[in-house]
């Protein structure tokens, strides 16, 4: 599992996002969602994930909601996208509408 | 892969192992049945337990297993949609699909690994079969009506089933797999499933390993209720499971989660809304069907052992009671009796197992030995639902085996060699289990050639068992194959006639206080039948007086008690009979076999026992009562001692010892001689 930031400002999540790292994904996701005004997810480098991993994107969402910042989700692999659909999970409710935002 | 090992702290795969071997046991009966022609119910019942079988190794890391039982999985989902017709060489290898999974499980958990390449194999074969049978080949009639009326074949079927799971907080700490969850029901039938993530924290306070998600949605499939609460088998505990049915208009779903344009082409994922209102409720028969617990046997039998002492403490509670004479204690005393006499037939009761659970196993093994010995042979159990308790069952089963095999072997001739007798062409094993009072008689019957009494009797001359002018009785003729290295086999073949077996098949009969007898018509067929009581841990013992020790007669060979003057024991001229009711009855002196000292007292007591079809007396002091008897081993100090098979601790914590009959009659010929 990896996160780390480019200098577009895109924060990419690549490798297994599994369980038995969520610990670390949820202190890396901490101090990327400190570091900026805005978070904007590059997903597309997931090999695979699981429940907990994208339980971990909605707390991002919610802290990020009580913040005040934004979120954005600019890709997605495969793998992700095909767990998300098996679990009904929905990538598009992560990322912050206009509405939710002063 | 890592080996997979089961600990005590991960239960799921404790449970898991559990499962399996149920499973593979449902899979193995089902599959003797399809091959006796069984279709309809059967095919389906076979895939069910190989999709709970991918489903639950999977989820609980046996990738290798999950991947393979996948194959046989489509195969025989094929067959339930007629795509394939049902044909005998199914059932071989739905057997033989169900010998690699019991394999590749073995191996995983650290046992010999498979030989390399057999899975594939398989898997080729299982491929080859499915394409065969989707060329279509006229199927017949069984496997038409099959087609017709296997479940899940018809349209008609399919139910929508609206579906709540509010899973244990703790599954993602278990190892439980949400994904592979919903990968399951979708197997089942058409899913349109939600993530609610409303209970989520934000990122500062989620606690690690806590799974706050929950879902919701319907499923459209021809499966049953059961079927679809399989799935959820391993994370039901500590979880919220709502499954109702939904009429199809009530099912109309709209979709609920989207994935951005930008990102993917995802399949689309839809919901029902409206069934989240709807599955509050629990439907009745959800709630009537009645929960089971599965309980590790060693928990279970500590319960017994404490029952046990409970019921020893009680009896001591009742002497002190009567010795001190409290009358205010006797109504609770008689009520705390009550009690523990309750609590004690439940607890053994829990420890009952239908007998059928050791049957089922041996079909397979009639069917195996019958081919391998080329051979036609029909297993017919009867009794099945017959109980017996758990420690007896565990032991039950290698003397079964053997029997079986030698009637497999030596009993049941070659198909040919019936029909030059006028026999049906196929041969039949009969397997019954009655109860009889206190006991059990399991017997095997076969319709083979009998057992030629000539032959035994000069093997066991030629063995130097018996001298060649012994007088022997057919059933004392019949009792010769019990002994030590007997065998009349004339070639030694790898399914039975090692010469050794049925000497060990009656030890261990006799270690578990049952009997064995041989019934037998040469040309006609062989029966042998075990007594067998139904529980070893707390039995109804007769409590006797011996000198200054107190012996105990297991209650269930007690037939009755008689008085024994002194002067009716010279009266025979000092051979140990006694008449009763005009039957002349052999006794043996306990006093003088196990050499007391002092006199016995002017008018003794004869305890009549029940022992291999003959009545024979037991000369004691006095007759003390009934005993509820809790069993406990000798220990190894005492373990050349062969006349008592156990003892018991007494009211007022003294020792009685449990008499072992049988031993006792040999040691008293033995003396004799």
């Amino acid at each position: 599992m990896g996160v780390f930031r480019t200098k577009d400002g895109l924060v990419h999540l690549r490798g297994d996002l599994h369980i038995s790292d969520a610990d670390n994904l949820r202190e890396a996701l901490i101090v990327e969602l400190t570091a900026a005004p805005a978070l904007v997810l590059e997903l597309s480098e997931v090999d695979s994930c699981d429940a907990a991993s994208l339980q971990l994107l909605c707390a991002l969402k919610k802290s990020a909601d009580i913040c005040g910042k934004m979120i954005q989700i600019t890709g997605a692999s495969a793998a992700m996208v095909e767990t998300s659909a098996i679990l009904g999970f929905s990538l598009h409710d992560l990322t912050s509408t206009p509405s939710n935002h002063k | 892969m890592a080996k997979v090992e089961a600990t005590g702290q991960n239960t799921w795969i404790d449970a898991f192992l559990q499962e399996a071997q149920d499973l593979l046991a449902e899979i193995d009966e089902a599959a003797l049945e399809l091959s006796d022609g069984e279709t309809t119910e059967t095919i389906h019942r076979i895939f069910r337990a190989f999709h709970t079988l991918k489903g639950s190794s999977g989820m609980c890391g046996f990738i290798v297993v999950a991947e393979f039982t996948h194959h046989i999985e489509t195969l025989l989902d094929q067959v339930r949609s007629g795509e394939i017709s049902a044909t005998p060489q199914l059932a071989d290898l739905v057997l033989a699909s169900r010998d690699q999974v019991s394999a590749l499980i073995a191996a995983e958990q650290g046992g010999d690994p498979v030989p390399a390449g057999s899975s594939e194999r398989m898997i080729e074969q299982l491929l080859a079969f499915a394409a065969e049978g989707a060329q279509g080949t006229q199927p017949t009639a069984i496997e038409a009506q099959a087609k017709v009326s296997l479940p899940g074949s018809s349209k008609s079927e399919q139910k929508c089933w609206a579906i709540r799971f509010r899973p244990d907080s703790g599954l993602f700490k278990l190892g439980g797999n949400p994904v592979a969850l919903m990968r399951e029901l979708s197997a089942l039938g058409k899913l349109e499933i939600v993530t609610h993530t409303d209970a989520v924290p934000p990122l500062e306070e989620i606690e690690e390993g806590v799974c706050y998600l929950w879902w919701s949605g319907t499923l459209h499939t021809s499966a049953s209720e059961e079927a679809i609460r399989e799935v959820f088998m391993f994370v039901e505990d500590g979880s919220e499971l709502e499954i109702t049915t939904q009429t199809e208009s009530e099912a109309t779903s709209i979709p609920v989660a989207h994935i951005p344009a930008e990102i993917t082409t995802a399949p689309s994922v839809t919901v029902d809304d409206a069934a989240k209102k709807r599955t509050e409720v629990v439907t009745a028969t959800a709630l009537a069907k009645e929960s089971t617990v599965r309980v590790p046997s060693g928990r279970l039998d500590r319960l017994v052992n404490l029952v046990g002492e409970l019921v020893m403490n009680q009896s001591r509670i009742t002497e002190i009671m009567t010795q001190t004479g409290v009358s205010e204690l006797t109504n609770p005393v008689q009520e705390i009796e009550r009690l523990v006499a309750e609590l004690r037939d439940d607890v053994l009761g829990i420890r009952m197992l239908p007998i059928g659970t050791l049957f089922s196993r041996f079909r397979r093994m009639v069917h195996d030995l019958s081919q391998e010995l080329g051979k036609e042979i029909d297993l017919v159990t009867e009794g099945a639902e017959t109980e017996l308790d758990k420690s007896i069952l565990d032991q039950l089963g290698e003397p079964l085996v053997h029997m079986l095999r030698n009637s497999i072997d030596h009993g049941i001739e070659p198909a040919e060699e019936r029909l030059a007798k006028g026999k049906a062409r196929r041969g039949t094993i009969w397997m019954r289990a009655v109860h009889t009072g206190s006991n059990v008689v399991v017997s095997i019957q076969d319709d083979g050639h009998g057992i030629n009494r000539a032959a035994v009797r000069a093997k066991a001359v030629e063995k130097q068992l018996i001298t060649n002018d012994a007088n022997l009785s057919d059933k004392e003729t019949l009792n010769l194959l019990l002994l030590p290295g007997f065998s009349t086999a004339e070639q030694i073949t790898n399914v039975s006639g090692r010469g050794v077996g049925m000497d060990v098949v009656k030890r261990q009969i006799d270690s578990l206080r049952g009997s064995i007898t041989i019934a037998s018509q040469e040309g006609k067929g062989t029966t042998m039948s075990l007594k067998l009581p139904l529980t070893l841990a707390i039995i109804e013992g007769l409590l006797v007086q011996l000198g200054e020790s107190r012996l105990i007669f297991p209650m269930s060979a007690v037939t009755e008690n008689v008085e024994l003057q002194a002067t009716e024991r010279t009266g025979k001229n000092g051979r140990n009979v006694i008449t009763v009711r005009g039957e002349l009855i052999p006794y043996i002196d306990l006093r003088a076999l196990f050499q007391i000292e002092g006199n016995a007292p002017q008018i003794e007591k004869i305890v009549i026992v029940e022992h291999e079809e003959h009545r024979v007396g037991f000369v004691v002091d006095r007759v003390l009562g009934t005993h509820q008897t809790v069993l406990q081993p000798l220990g190894r100090f005492f373990r050349t001692v062969t006349v008592a098979s156990g003892a018991t601790i007494m009211g007022d914590g003294g020792v009685a010892l449990i008499l072992d009959i049988g031993s006792i009659v040999t040691l008293a010929n033995r003396k004799a001689r």
